[in-house]
């Protein structure tokens, strides 16, 4: 069973729901790191980042009468961050051109060899799983970015696990096809340990 | 076949340790929550509540009025209804 949500955020919960601004500042300052965190996963353009990581404690502030504080409050606010994101992504998805992004993931492979730190590794990464519809992405990224397990994705998503399992698996699959298919057989490891 | 996954795996323990830039939206947080709470206050709603209300008399004194346009001898034959015969 979860841990509740811990005395500090529980009063800050309650005052914010009385109508107190600086209560729920409070639990903006507590966890906008982690919220900027995960948001860079669904956007790596720091203006988007932004104002998707805004957008995630607006909808938590209207969303808050409704918070049953069964988890920790984190929890949930991941939850909310999530679906902000998969939306964001939903949206971008009918505006973009599919090819561009081959073309960009191409050029990235082409250009770089092994990735040497977090953030070359982070684009590389980002910029494969962008490939995908919205929600083999949105399982991979949760699956390699957040590191979750099927049972905390299932958790988040509101999905079951075995569903969970089967997407991820179709999702790993396909992107390996994709890349395959384009040429891009190889990220740099395995060539730079023979 | 095996290689290119385990190579994504590799490559996703190294992203995981980036870190996002850092932000601040407190100010943009507290701005657009009190922009959405304002609504129901603003002049735009205000002239928007009138203009429904304004609709809506219309509306009541309206209805009737078509009804008797549309049935021109209706209120004639209502009338004659009341006479003895």
């Amino acid at each position: 069973m979860e841990p509740l949500p811990n005395d500090e955020d529980r009063r800050d919960i309650a005052a914010s729901l009385d109508g107190d601004e600086r209560s729920f500042a409070r639990l903006v300052a507590r966890y906008e790191g982690t919220v900027a965190s995960q948001m860079w996963r669904f956007s790596r353009d720091e203006s988007e980042l932004e104002s998707l990581t805004q957008e995630v404690f607006v909808e938590a502030y209207f969303s808050l009468p409704g918070y049953k504080a069964k988890a920790p409050f984190l929890h949930w606010l991941r939850r909310i961050a999530t679906r902000v994101g998969y939306r964001f992504w939903k949206h971008q998805a009918r505006e973009r051109d599919r090819r561009q992004t081959l073309d960009t993931c191409r050029a990235d492979f082409e250009t770089s060899t092994k990735p040497k730190v977090p953030s070359e590794a982070g684009e590389r990464l980002f910029g494969m799983l962008e490939l995908l519809p919205p929600k083999d992405r949105l399982v991979l990224t949760l699956l390699y970015f957040e590191e979750l397990d099927t049972r905390e994705i299932g958790e988040r998503l509101g999905w079951s696990r075995s569903l969970v399992k089967v997407r991820a698996f179709r999702a790993r699959k396909k992107l390996k096809t994709m890349l395959e298919d384009e040429g891009l057989g190889g990220i740099g490891y395995a060539r730079s340990t023979t | 076949m095996h290689d290119l996954l385990h190579e994504l795996d590799q490559l996703a323990a190294l992203a995981r340790r980036e870190a996002a830039p850092e932000i601040d939206v407190l100010g943009g947080v507290l701005h657009d929550i009190r922009v959405r709470e304002g609504d129901f206050g603003s002049p735009v709603m205000v002239l928007v509540i009138g203009a429904a209300l304004a609709a809506g008399v219309i509306m009541a004194f309206s209805i009737p009025l078509y009804q008797s346009l549309t049935d021109p001898l209706g209120p004639l034959f209502q009338m004659t209804q009341n006479i003895p015969l």
